[in-house]
C-alpha cells in the first residue's frame, strides 16, 4: 500500500504534457524575440535615384571645393537652386526628371573678383537617359532608375564631364565627374578654396 | 708581485676544487640488472582480484548476445561490453526498426507571426518518414501570399496565393533514446515559381514639382534556395507532438528581373535576414507493433 507522498509525479501525464507545451511555447517565443532582433529597419540607401556630381580640377585631377557657385535645373519651378553661392560644395545631387528623357542643369560662377559673375559664362550640362521603374527593397520602396546615354555640356569653365557609372540607382555613390579649368595656384579639397 | 702570486694560487685552488664537483653532477649511473620479470605486473596482486572468464557462467540469448549469470542469485545480466553497448565497444546498433514512424505536421509559425505584425505567409504542411528514429526524410509543402502597403512607403506589394515545395532530411541525435524526444539537424532544398506585382507606386520629385502614380508590370520569377535547420520536438500527448526549427536560409538561384528584386518569396520569406523559424504541431503514426512486455507475476 503506497502512501500519498510516494506518488510518482512523472506518471501524471497531464502535468507533464502541460509542462512540455509551456516549454515548447517558451522556446518558440524566445525564437521570435531573437529573430525580431536580427531584422534591420530603415533604408540604408537613398529613396530615389539621385546621381551625385563631384568637381575635380582639370589640372591636377584632385577633388575641388567651390564656395561661390550656384547650381540649378534649367526650367526648374521658381528658378530654385540645388546649390547656393556662398555654400562650400564639393559635390551635388542632380535630380533627373523621371517623365522626360533629358534634364539640363546650369552652373553659375559667382566669382566677382575673377570677373566670372556673368550669366553668359554659365555652364550647362544636359543628360540624356532612359528611365525605368525599379523596386529597390521593402524599406527603400519603388523608384525610377536611369541609364545615362549621352552628356552635352558647354565649356566656359568646364574642361570635361566624365560618367563613371552610367546606371543611376539609389545606391549613394559618385557617378559624374566635372573637371573645371583652374589656375596653377589652386588649392584642392584639403585647402580652403580654389582659384578659378 | 706577491699579490699576483696569491691570486693565481687562489684561482688554481678554486678550479681544482670545482672541476670534480661538476664532473660528479654529470656522471650517469647505468642501471644494472634491470628487472624484466616485474614490468607490467601488479606485485600486490592477490587471489580474486581478477575475474577468470573461463570460470564465469554465461549463456547466449536468442539473438546470440552474451548473458552473464549471477551464480548466487541466478540473475541474468547482459554483458554490455561484449554486446557493444558501451563506448569503446562495437558501434551501437539502432534499437528502433527501419520504418519506425511517419508524421504529418502543420506549421503555425506564419499565422502566429502575422498576428504579430508579419505581412506575409499563410500555412505550411510537412510529411516525414522516420527511419530507425535516426534518418528522417521530409517533404514540406506550403502556401505563401502577401498584400502589403507599408505606411511610410510608396507602394503596394502583392503576391497571390502561391504553393512552394521543400525536400530534405533530418538527423536525430537521440536515435537510440526515447523517440518521444527528438533533437534534429537537417537540410532543405526549396523551390517556388511565383508572380508578384508592385502597384500604386507614388513617385514625387519635390525639386521639379512632378508627381506620378504608376503600376509595375506583373513579374514572373523562379527561386530556389537551401536551408540548414536545427530543431527540437517533444511529445505532448498520445500521437501529438510539438516542436520548432531554426532555419538558416540562403539563395541558390533566382531568375533575372528587370524591375528589381522581389521582396517576398513564398517559402523563403522576406529577403532581409538570413534566419527564420517554424513552430509546428505534428501527428505521428507508428509503423511497427510495440513489443508486449511479458507479465511478471
Amino acid at each position: 500500500m503506497r502512501k500519498g507522498t510516494d506518488v510518482d509525479i512523472s506518471r501524471c501525464g497531464g502535468l507533464r504534457g502541460l509542462v512540455r507545451i509551456l516549454g515548447a511555447l517558451l522556446c518558440s517565443w524566445l525564437m521570435v524575440c531573437a529573430l525580431g532582433g536580427c531584422n534591420t529597419d530603415g533604408c540604408a540607401d537613398n529613396r530615389s535615384a539621385l546621381p551625385l556630381m563631384a568637381f575635380y580640377s582639370a589640372t591636377t585631377d584632385a577633388p575641388m571645393v567651390l564656395d561661390s557657385v550656384a547650381i540649378g535645373g534649367v526650367d526648374a519651378p521658381s528658378d530654385s537652386l540645388l546649390v547656393f553661392p556662398g555654400q562650400s560644395t564639393m559635390s551635388a545631387y542632380l535630380p533627373f526628371r523621371f517623365d522626360k528623357s533629358s534634364t539640363s542643369f546650369f552652373i553659375h560662377y559667382a566669382y566677382r573678383e575673377q570677373g566670372l559673375d556673368d550669366p553668359r559664362l554659365n555652364d550647362t550640362i544636359k543628360f540624356h537617359y532612359t528611365s525605368r521603374p525599379y523596386f529597390a527593397s521593402e524599406e527603400c520602396g519603388a523608384l525610377f532608375v536611369y541609364e545615362i546615354n549621352r552628356v552635352d555640356y558647354t565649356r566656359h569653365l568646364i574642361e570635361s564631364v566624365v560618367i563613371t557609372d552610367s546606371v543611376v540607382t539609389n545606391v549613394d555613390m559618385e557617378r559624374i565627374r566635372v573637371y573645371i579649368r583652374t589656375s596653377e595656384t589652386e588649392t584642392t579639397a584639403a585647402g580652403k578654396g580654389v582659384a578659378l | 708581485m706577491r699579490l699576483s702570486a696569491y691570486m693565481a694560487a687562489l684561482c688554481m685552488a678554486i678550479i681544482l676544487l670545482g672541476v670534480p664537483a661538476l664532473s660528479a653532477q654529470r656522471r650517469i649511473n647505468p642501471v644494472q640488472n634491470a628487472s624484466k620479470e616485474l614490468q607490467g605486473k601488479n606485485e600486490r596482486r592477490q587471489e580474486g582480484d581478477t575475474i577468470d572468464m573461463s570460470k564465469l557462467k554465461q549463456i547466449h540469448d536468442a539473438n546470440g548476445k552474451v548473458v552473464l549469470v549471477d551464480t548466487v542469485s541466478g540473475k541474468e545480466i547482459p554483458d554490455s561490453v561484449a554486446n557493444g553497448l558501451v563506448p569503446g565497444g562495437e558501434i551501437p546498433k539502432m534499437i528502433n526498426p527501419l520504418f519506425h514512424s511517419a508524421s504529418v505536421s502543420v506549421d503555425i509559425w506564419d499565422p502566429v507571426m502575422r498576428a504579430f505584425g508579419q505581412h506575409y505567409g499563410l500555412v505550411e504542411f510537412s510529411a516525414e518518414l522516420n527511419l530507425h528514429n535516426r534518418y528522417i526524410p521530409v517533404v514540406e509543402i506550403g502556401l505563401g501570399q502577401t498584400d502589403y502597403t507599408p505606411e511610410e512607403n510608396n507602394y503596394t506589394y502583392r503576391v497571390p496565393v502561391t504553393p512552394y515545395f521543400r525536400i530534405g532530411c533530418n538527423y536525430n541525435f537521440l536515435y537510440n533514446s526515447n523517440p518521444d524526444y527528438l533533437v534534429m539537424a537537417g537540410v532543405r532544398f526549396g523551390f517556388t515559381r511565383f508572380s508578384y506585382e508592385v502597384s500604386d507606386v507614388t513617385i514625387n520629385s519635390d525639386y521639379w514639382g512632378e508627381s506620378a502614380v504608376i503600376d509595375f508590370p506583373r513579374q514572373n520569377c523562379s527561386f530556389s534556395y537551401m536551408q540548414l535547420v536545427f530543431g527540437l520536438r517533444v511529445k505532448v500527448f498520445g500521437p501529438v507532438s510539438m516542436g520548432w526549427y531554426f532555419r538558416y536560409k540562403a539563395k541558390l538561384h533566382e531568375s533575372k528581373d528587370n524591375y528589381g528584386q522581389p521582396w517576398y518569396i513564398p517559402g523563403f520569406g522576406s529577403r532581409k535576414g538570413a534566419i527564420t523559424g517554424s513552430f509546428y504541431v505534428a501527428y505521428t503514426i507508428p509503423l511497427h507493433k510495440k513489443e508486449v512486455e511479458p507479465v511478471v507475476e
